[in-house]
């Protein structure tokens, strides 16, 4: 029996208007923080400081542009692929507007310096909660849909849908994880090695199953659609999907070499990253190949060139991955600049252009019209093209540069470059060039904007599309010689199932054994939990994001020694809910910091980071001068801490306040000893005392071996 | 100071299950995925590769 009915465009539409909008915003604000780092001023206002808008950046490129593109183009192919309309309009709309407050609602946090500094999961937990609720929704819709389904067979493309799902979901809710202290503060339940561990586990699996197999998915979809033939292999895209999920889930160590995670972890992680290459290659020459007998049509074709490039850069950055998790190439690339280009390579070609090709071939369709203009569309390739080589080539070099000359020494052992701001003066104009290249890509996206808005006009909606197709048979009961895959092809939850024990599979390999083991992470016996103010100071160092250009992880590396001091130890980081190892030094690492300089150098210091190095790009940070200090939350903080295993003695809570202020008028005092009159209420006064304590913990003599001495 | 970063491994019992393990579903997701693909036959292979393509036409 012929079944009628319609496709939901509507719900596509507002994806898409999302997806720009957002994407806009997401851009500028990039661009913004590009110059920020070169013109020190631009960062004018508490909220408005490199450290506060680069997380606003990556949340917005991520999860409102790539994220609103990804349900754009799932409720489009998802429908069609299925041979049904959404299951419920009502989750439909209740999840886009569900994820646009979320949106607005990381918007709004992020610059007041609402975070919990994990990287891609900076949002605090109420809005974490909301997170989960609404991929909750969208999961419910998605699966609904496929079980009322006209088309027996799940494409592949849905496939990638469901681990996309499935795979985030684990990821968000167990990095999410936290202790609330307030309803804008939170402490993660995980402590330093552990933290780092399951904090890069989530980020690169963020990379893995929020940008790389929903788009994936749309490639197999989208791919073929505008080349008009069906994709290369079909029977590689099977050996591609189980192949990637399952071996992308073990490589997130490869972002913690060299630092404190146990070896055997760093290694596990490097050996996955290098089996990566295989099924993302299969998957890029996949892509690539659907256009067989079609590549003179690239030419003309504004949608294939963008999705072209698309999966070239897919592949670019599949094979530099797991290159830059080698330990060789990590040891020069980690916390340079050459991880930024690595991840605009992916952002702004993968899924950039993957996402404007999408849109480029949605909308004519969509409003039953042509597209405005080709010539536009052209002109916004060649100019997003331009732009991603222009971000990208500069950094390489910066990248470069700099950590060769991190690792300088003379002939007499000593090193080259002693002041770290001689390597970031050095590499300043490669910084100018990426925000030409950012640019650029801006204008690409802004001439599309005029070009959708164009073709929209000139067309109608077709809110509702109609279709027809024959309903499943009821009692269906499979070819007698049924394989298990075709089972699963036809059974979309044992497919849920199974993506779910397959990436849960590594994960808990990953981080089981440092979880369940204490003795994994070796204690030091000087190792303290921090002082209230210090706890208070940490605070602060997480709301301004200074981990977004400081580290906290001294490598084992002779120049890093030299430069820094001791090498980090796991067992020095039990008491950081969360860690601050950092991703990226655009300044120098901490993690010695404690004792290096006087209290008074870091108070003139933060006022204005020029008075104590000339040319400093830092941001002067005034406000802190003014801030009172939080007291009346140091109680429960405290609490929050002992319930996460933190050693404080019973009833310290009580006592914090008065040990904060103890604490706050030593600081004063020494400062006073050189001449600066410091209100012992101010926030700066607990950021000078977690500053110089930083790890200076091992430096204290154990007490045992004091009495040896005695 | 070796102490520190050596030996974290050795304290958990029945470790060596671990590499195996992963080894032992490492293959066999591939020699699963490579037997389906090797002995699913073609019409069914061309029925699916068509999916995105025939959303119009009546199945």
């Amino acid at each position: 029996m012929i079944e009628r009915f319609q496709y939901d465009n509507k719900i596509v539409k507002a994806f898409i208007m999302a997806t720009i909008a957002f994407g806009i915003v997401g851009m500028l604000v990039g661009l913004t923080v590009a110059f920020q780092l070169v013109i020190p001023s631009w960062n004018f206002a508490e909220w408005f400081t490199f450290g506060r808008l680069r997380p606003l950046h990556t949340n917005a490129i991520i999860f409102a542009f790539v994220g609103n593109g990804m349900f754009a183009g799932i409720y489009y192919s998802l429908q069609r692929l299925l041979k049904a309309r959404m299951f419920s309009d009502g989750l439909s709309w209740l999840h886009f507007w569900g994820w646009q407050l979320i949106i607005v609602a990381a918007a709004i946090t992020l610059p007041l310096g609402i975070t919990t500094s994990k990287e891609y999961a900076e949002l605090e937990w109420p809005i974490d909660i909301a997170i989960t609720l609404i991929w909750v929704v969208f999961g419910v819709n998605m699966f609904g849909t496929i079980l009322k389904r006209r088309e027996r067979h799940l494409y592949v493309a849905i496939w990638f849908y469901i681990a996309t799902w499935v795979t985030v979901a684990m990821l968000h809710i167990v990095n999410s994880m936290a202790m609330p202290v307030s309803l804008f503060k939170s402490y993660s339940w995980y402590a330093g090695v552990q933290d780092a561990l399951v904090q890069w586990w989530y980020g690169h699996n963020a990379v893995a199953f929020f940008l790389t197999t929903p788009y994936l998915g749309l490639m197999y979809y989208f791919m073929p659609k505008a080349a008009n033939r069906p994709v290369y292999s079909y029977k590689l895209s099977i050996i591609h999907f189980w192949a990637l999920i399952f071996i992308y889930i073990w490589a997130g160590p490869h972002h913690l070499l060299y630092s404190s995670l146990p070896d055997w972890a760093q290694s596990l992680g490097t050996v996955f990253s290098i089996m990566l290459i295989a099924p993302s290659w299969g998957g890029m020459l996949n892509g690539l190949l659907t256009l067989r007998g079609a590549w003179d049509r690239v030419r003309d074709e504004p949608v294939l060139k963008f999705m072209v490039v698309a999966i070239t850069a897919y592949g670019m950055s599949t094979l530099e991955g797991p290159l830059l998790s080698t330990k060789f190439l990590n040891s020069i690339s980690h916390f340079t600049d050459w991880t930024i280009a690595h991840v605009h390579v992916g952002g702004l070609g993968w899924n950039g252009f993957l996402t404007f090709g999408m849109i480029y071939w949605l909308v004519p369709r969509m409003w039953g019209t042509k597209l405005y203009s080709k010539g536009m569309a052209n002109a916004h390739f060649w100019i997003g093209t331009l732009g991603i080589v222009f971000y990208a080539i500069p950094l390489y070099f910066a990248g470069f540069t700099q950590s060769l000359m991190w690792k300088q020494f003379t002939p007499d052992g000593y090193l080259v470059y002693k002041n770290f701001l001689d390597t970031v003066l050095q590499i300043k104009y490669a910084y100018w060039l990426r925000g030409l290249g950012g640019s650029l890509y801006l204008i690409g996206a802004l001439i599309m904007v005029y070009n959708v808005w164009k073709t929209i006009a000139s067309g109608k909606l077709i809110a509702n599309e109609d279709a027809e197709a024959p309903a499943l048979e009821k009692n269906y009961k499979g070819e007698s010689s049924g394989y298990w895959h075709r089972v699963i092809e036809r059974r979309p939850i044992m497919m849920l199932v199974v993506s779910l024990v397959l990436v849960a599979i590594g994960g808990i390999i990953e981080i089981v054994p440092t979880f369940l083991i204490k003795s994994n992470v070796p204690t030091i016996t000087q190792v303290k939990p921090y002082r209230p103010l210090e706890l208070h100071g940490r605070d602060i160092y997480i709301m301004e994001g200074c981990y977004t250009c400081h580290s906290q992880m001294v490598r084992p590396f002779r120049s890093e020694t030299e430069r820094y001091g001791e090498y980090s130890k796991a067992g020095e980081f039990i008491y950081d809910h969360p860690f601050q190892w950092g991703s990226k030094r655009t300044g120098p690492d901490l993690h010695r910091q404690g004792g290096k300089y006087p209290d008074s150098w870091h108070y003139y210091h933060m006022f204005d980071p020029t008075s104590m190095s000339a040319g400093s790009l830092m941001p002067a940070y005034p406000h802190m001068y003014e801030n009172e200090i939080d007291k009346a939350s140091m109680p429960a903080k405290i609490r929050a801490m002992q319930k996460l295993g933190v050693p404080y003695p019973e009833g310290f809570d009580e006592l914090a306040v008065a040990d904060l202020e103890a604490q706050a008028a030593e600081v004063a005092a020494r400062l006073k000893k050189d001449g600066i009159e410091a209100d012992a209420n101010k926030d700066i006064i607990a950021l000078i005392a977690y500053l110089q304590r930083l790890g200076t913990d091992i430096k204290q003599k154990p007490a045992t071996e004091v009495v040896q001495a005695q | 100071m070796l102490k520190f970063i050596k030996g974290h491994m050795t304290s958990i019992a029945d470790i060596d299950i671990y590499p195996v393990a992963a080894f032992v579903l490492f293959v066999g997701i591939f020699i699963v995925a490579s037997w389906y693909i090797l002995t699913t036959d073609r019409s069914r292979i061309s029925h699916m590769e068509q999916l995105p393509l025939s959303e119009n036409e009546q199945a």
